[in-house]
C-alpha cells in the first residue's frame, strides 16, 4: 500500500490562529503572550501553517528585523518553528523554512537566522542539514530556564 | 344585475358608484393611500354605506391599522348584511389573519348573494384545499370550470379535487377532457409535460398499473422529465412482474446514477434475489467492479452479509476509509450498530488493523521511521483516523472509559484536529459531564473559527452546561445582530429551531419557566407559519401546473406536526404547563420557603426581589422586536395552563404521522376533568 501523502502550506488568519497556539503550546517549551499571537497576524507571508493530508500539523512564525541604522542588514528572524512529533520526517519543517527563504529572496533580505538551545542536538543537526551555519554561542539566552540555557545562533546567508 | 335589485341602503348615485369601482381598482393595484382618500369622499356623503366601510376597513388592515380596520369591516357588514362584497371582505380579513375556518364561512355567505362570482369561488377553493375539504373543493371547482372552461388550471383544479377524494376515474376523465379541448399538442412544453405525468400518477394510484405503463409509454415523447419516465417505467415493470424488462430498466437508471440506492434495490427485486444472500453477494461484487466510485455498491452488502463474508467486506470498506482519512467513516457504518454481532466484528477488524500500523506504541518512533518499516502503513493520519474511529465505536456501544482512552490518545497525537475535540466533547456529554464537554467543544471551535457547524455545536454544549450568556455570544458570531451585538432575534427570524429548543430547555432547567415557555411558543409559531405558508401554493402550483411537486408538499404537511423539533418543544411546553397546573404558584413559593426560620424567610424573599429586578433589567437585552413580555411572565402566570397545553397538543393529535405512544393528550384531559369536577363541587358548596 502506497500511502497518499499531501503536504501544503496555508496562510495564518484570524480564524485559524488557534492552531498556531495549539502547535506551539504542545511542541515548544516556551509560552507566548496574546499580543505575540496578535502580531503574528500582521507579518504576512512570514507566518505560515503546514498541512498534512489537510490536517494542520506545523507552523512557522518569523519577524522582519529592520536595523536602527543603515550600516546593518535587514534580517529575518525565525521566532518559532514547530511540527507535531508524529509528523516529523516528512519534510514539513523544511518546506516551511524553504518558504521563508523564498520570501527573503523576494524581499532582498540577505540573512535568515534563529536561536537553538545548545542541548537540542536534533535541531542543531537539522538546521545544519538544511544548510544553516552554526554561529556564535549566546550564553544565558533562555532566561526562564533554570539554570539559564545557552543558545547557538544558526544562520543562512543568501 | 339590474339596479332595481339593489337595496336602498346600498344604492349609490352614478358618480359615487364610479368612485367605488375606483376603490376596488386601487385596492387591486395596492394603492392604499389613494383608495382611502376616495373612500372618504364617498363616506362624507353616505357615512353608512356598508360596502365602502368594509373596503376602507380592509385597506386599513393592510396599512398597519388592523384594529381600526377590523371595526370598520364589522360595521360595514352590519349595515349591509346581504352584500357579497361585505362578506368577501370579511373573509379576506380572516384569511389575512390565517383564520381559515372563519374565512371559509364568510365566503360561503358571500356566495349566497353572488353564487357565480369567480373570484369568491376561487378564494373559497383555496381555503378548501387548506382545510383538506375535498368534497367542497369539487363543488367550487365545478362551478369555476363551467364558467371558464378555456383555462387549464380550472381543469387541473377539479381533477385535484377528485384525485384527493380518491375518485380516480373522474379525476382522469377531467384531465382527458381537457386534452381533448387542445387543438394541437404542445411539444416540449414543461407544463403540459407535468400534466401528463400527473395524469399518469392518477392512473397508477387507481391501481391499474398496466394502463399506467401504457399511458406512460404512449406519452413519453411529450414528457420533458425523462428521468421520471425512466423511474416510473422501471417501477411499473417490476410491479407487473415483467422482470427481465425491469432489470434492464433499472440497469439503465443505475448507469445514469450509480449512487442511488433505490436502483440497486430495484435490480435486486427484479432479479428475484430477495433472501438469497449468496447471489446478492455476487451481484454486488459485479456492480462494485462496474461502478468503482459507487458507495452503495459497497455499503449495501454490509447490511445483508454475515459471518466471514461480512468480516471480509467490512474490512475492505473500513480500511479504505481509514487510509484515505474520511472523517465520516463512523457515520457511514453507524446504521450497522443495531446488530450487536456486526458491531463486534467491526471492533475486531479495526483493532486488528490498528496492530498493523506503525506508531510509537508499536515500537516505531516517528522520527526514525524512514527506512525500516516499509511494509507497514506508516502514515500518521491513518493511525489517527483509526483510533478516532475506535473512540466513536466505544462511545456508541456504551464503553465510555475505553472511548475516552482512545480519544485522549488521538488528541495527544494530533491536537490540532477539530474532529478529535468534538468527539471528546460528545463522549463527555454522554457521560453527563456537560461542563467538561462544553470546554472540549470550545477547544474545537477555537481551532477553526469560521466553521459554522462547530460554532453551533459549541453554543449548544454551552447551553447544556447552563451558560446562556457565553452561548449567545458564541452563536452571535454567525448571526445578524441587534444593537447589543446579540443574535437571538435573528435566530428567531431564521427559524433556528435547534437554538430555540435548546435555549428553552436550558431555561427550564435553570427554573426560568417564563422565558423557556416563550421559546417553545416560538417553535410552535414557526410550525404554524409553515402550515400557513402552504396556502400560497394551492393557487400557484395549480396555475403553473406543477402538480407532482404540489402533492409532495401536501404529503409533507401531513407529517409536519409529528416532526422532531415540533414534538420536542411541544412536549417540553406541555410538561411545563402541566406542572404549572399541578403546583400552582402559591404552592411553589410556599415549598421554597418551607422549613426556613423567620429571618431566613425574609432573606429569601429579599433575594428573590433582587433577582427579579436584575432580570427585568436584563430583559432589555433579550427583547425581541416589539415584544412587551420578553421573559414570558404572562405565560408563566397563566390561569389556564391546561388550555395552552392543549393548543400545543391539538395539531399533534390531528397529525396523521403521529406516534400512537404519545400520551400527553390523555394527561391533559385527565387534569381537565379533575379541574371541572373541582369547579363543580365548589359551585355546589357555595350554593349550599
Amino acid at each position: 500500500m502506497v500511502p497518499n501523502i499531501k503536504i501544503a502550506l496555508d496562510d495564518l488568519t484570524v480564524n485559524n490562529i488557534g492552531v498556531l497556539r495549539r502547535i506551539n503550546s504542545v511542541v515548544l517549551p516556551t509560552s507566548y503572550s496574546d499580543s505575540w499571537y496578535k502580531d503574528s497576524l500582521v507579518v504576512g507571508e512570514l507566518a505560515k501553517l503546514a498541512y498534512f493530508n489537510d490536517i494542520p500539523v506545523g507552523a512557522i512564525r518569523c519577524s522582519l528585523e529592520t536595523p536602527p541604522n543603515h550600516k546593518d542588514q535587514t534580517r529575518i528572524y525565525i521566532m518559532t518553528l514547530a511540527v507535531l512529533s508524529p509528523y516529523r520526517g516528512y519534510g514539513i519543517g523544511r518546506k516551511l523554512v524553504d518558504h521563508i527563504l523564498e520570501q527573503a529572496k523576494k524581499m532582498f533580505v540577505k540573512e535568515v537566522y534563529c536561536h537553538v538551545w545548545v542541548e537540542n542536538e536534533d535541531a542543531l543537526n537539522w538546521y545544519q542539514h538544511i544548510g544553516f551555519e552554526k554561529g556564535d554561542l549566546v550564553a544565558g539566552y533562555y532566561k526562564k530556564m533554570t539554570p539559564a540555557g545557552d543558545a547557538y545562533i544558526l544562520r543562512k546567508i543568501l | 344585475m339590474s339596479t332595481a335589485a339593489i337595496p336602498k341602503a346600498r344604492y349609490l348615485p352614478p358618480k359615487e358608484a364610479g368612485s367605488f369601482r375606483q376603490i376596488l381598482q386601487l385596492y387591486e393595484t395596492r394603492q392604499y393611500k389613494k383608495a382611502l382618500k376616495v373612500s372618504d369622499t364617498i363616506l362624507a356623503k353616505f357615512p353608512d354605506h356598508g360596502e365602502t366601510l368594509a373596503m376602507k376597513g380592509l385597506i386599513l388592515c393592510f396599512s398597519d391599522k388592523k384594529d381600526e380596520g377590523h371595526e370598520l369591516i364589522k360595521k360595514g357588514l352590519r349595515n349591509d348584511l346581504t352584500s357579497f362584497v361585505c362578506w368577501h371582505v370579511y373573509g379576506l380579513f380572516y384569511r389575512s389573519e390565517r383564520n381559515f375556518e372563519e374565512a371559509a364561512k364568510c365566503y360561503v355567505h358571500a356566495l349566497k348573494y353572488a353564487p357565480d362570482n369567480t373570484n369568491i369561488l376561487r378564494d373559497l377553493a383555496l381555503l378548501q384545499c387548506q382545510m383538506r375539504n375535498w368534497e367542497g373543493l369539487i363543488t367550487s371547482r365545478k362551478s369555476i370550470l363551467s364558467q371558464r372552461p378555456n383555462v387549464r388550471q380550472h381543469w387541473t383544479g377539479l381533477a385535484l379535487g377528485y384525485h384527493m377524494a380518491k375518485n380516480y376515474e373522474l379525476a382522469e376523465n377531467i384531465l382527458s377532457k381537457y386534452e381533448e379541448t387542445l387543438k394541437e399538442l404542445p411539444k416540449e412544453d414543461y407544463e403540459h409535460s407535468e400534466l401528463l405525468l400527473y395524469k399518469n400518477m392518477i392512473i397508477y394510484e387507481s391501481g391499474d398499473v398496466n394502463r399506467a405503463l401504457e399511458h406512460l409509454e404512449s406519452t413519453a415523447d411529450q414528457v420533458t422529465d425523462k428521468l421520471s419516465v425512466m423511474e416510473y417505467r422501471a417501477k411499473y415493470l417490476l410491479e407487473l412482474g415483467r422482470l427481465p424488462e425491469a432489470v434492464k430498466a433499472y440497469r439503465k437508471l443505475l448507469h445514469r446514477n450509480p449512487d442511488n440506492k433505490e436502483y440497486f434495490y430495484g435490480i435486486e427485486k427484479a432479479l428475484g434475489l430477495k433472501d438469497d444472500a449468496e447471489k446478492k453477494k455476487t451481484l454486488y461484487q459485479v456492480l462494485a467492479k462496474q461502478y468503482k466510485n459507487s458507495d452503495p455498491a459497497k455499503s449495501i452488502p454490509l447490511s445483508f452479509l454475515s459471518g466471514e463474508d461480512f468480516r471480509e467486506a467490512v474490512k475492505t470498506y473500513i480500511v479504505d476509509f481509514l487510509t484515505r482519512g474520511v472523517p465520516s467513516a463512523f457515520v457511514n457504518l453507524k446504521p450497522l450498530y443495531t446488530n450487536a454481532t456486526k458491531a463486534n466484528v467491526i471492533e475486531e477488524v479495526v483493532l486488528e488493523f490498528l496492530k498493523t500500523l506503525a506508531h510509537p506504541s508499536n515500537g516505531v518512533n516517528g522520527i526514525e521511521k524512514n527506512g525500516s518499516t516499509k511494509e507497514k502503513d506508516t502514515t500518521p493520519t491513518t493511525y489517527l483516523w483509526t483510533i478516532y474511529y475506535l473512540a466513536q465505536h466505544y462511545s456508541k456501544i456504551g464503553q465510555s472509559d475505553l472511548a475516552f482512552e482512545y480519544i485522549t490518545k488521538a488528541i495527544e497525537h494530533t491536537p490540532t484536529l477539530v474532529e478529535v475535540h468534538m468527539v471528546k466533547a460528545k463522549i463527555l456529554k454522554r457521560k453527563g459531564d456537560h461542563v467538561a464537554a462544553s470546554e472540549s467543544m470550545t477547544t474545537a471551535r477555537e481551532l477553526d473559527l469560521q466553521d459554522r457547524f462547530v460554532n453551533t455545536k459549541a453554543a449548544k454544549y454551552l447551553m447544556r452546561a447552563g451558560q446562556n450568556d457565553e452561548a449567545v455570544n458564541v452563536v452571535s458570531l454567525f448571526t445578524k445582530n441587534d444593537a447589543h451585538g446579540k443574535g437571538v432575534a435573528d435566530l428567531h427570524e431564521m427559524q433556528a429551531m435547534w437554538f430555540l429548543t435548546e435555549q428553552g430547555e436550558m431555561f427550564n432547567r435553570l427554573g426560568k419557566i417564563g422565558i423557556a415557555l416563550k421559546r417553545f411558543e416560538a417553535v410552535k409559531k414557526i410550525y404554524d407559519d409553515w402550515w400557513g405558508d402552504q396556502f400560497d401554493f394551492h393557487q400557484y402550483c395549480v396555475r403553473r401546473g406543477t402538480m407532482r411537486a404540489y402533492l409532495g408538499l401536501l404529503g409533507w404537511e401531513e407529517t409536519l406536526y409529528a416532526e422532531h423539533y415540533y414534538t420536542r418543544a411541544a412536549f417540553d411546553a406541555i410538561q411545563t404547563y402541566i406542572s404549572l397546573y399541578d403546583t400552582p404558584k402559591s404552592a411553589r413559593v410556599a415549598a421554597e420557603l418551607e422549613g426556613l426560620s423567620e429571618e431566613e424567610r425574609k432573606k429569601a424573599i429579599k433575594k428573590a426581589k433582587r433577582e427579579r429586578a436584575k432580570q427585568n433589567k436584563k430583559s432589555e437585552n433579550e427583547k425581541i422586536g416589539g415584544d412587551d413580555d420578553p421573559l414570558g411572565k404572562n405565560l408563566e402566570n397563566t390561569t389556564t395552563p391546561l388550555d395552552i397545553a392543549e393548543l400545543f397538543w391539538k395539531p399533534i393529535a390531528e397529525c396523521p404521522a403521529k406516534d400512537p405512544s404519545w400520551k400527553w393528550g390523555e394527561e391533559i384531559a385527565k387534569r381537565k376533568e379533575q379541574s371541572a369536577a373541582k369547579a363543580e363541587s365548589e359551585v355546589t358548596n357555595t350554593t349550599a
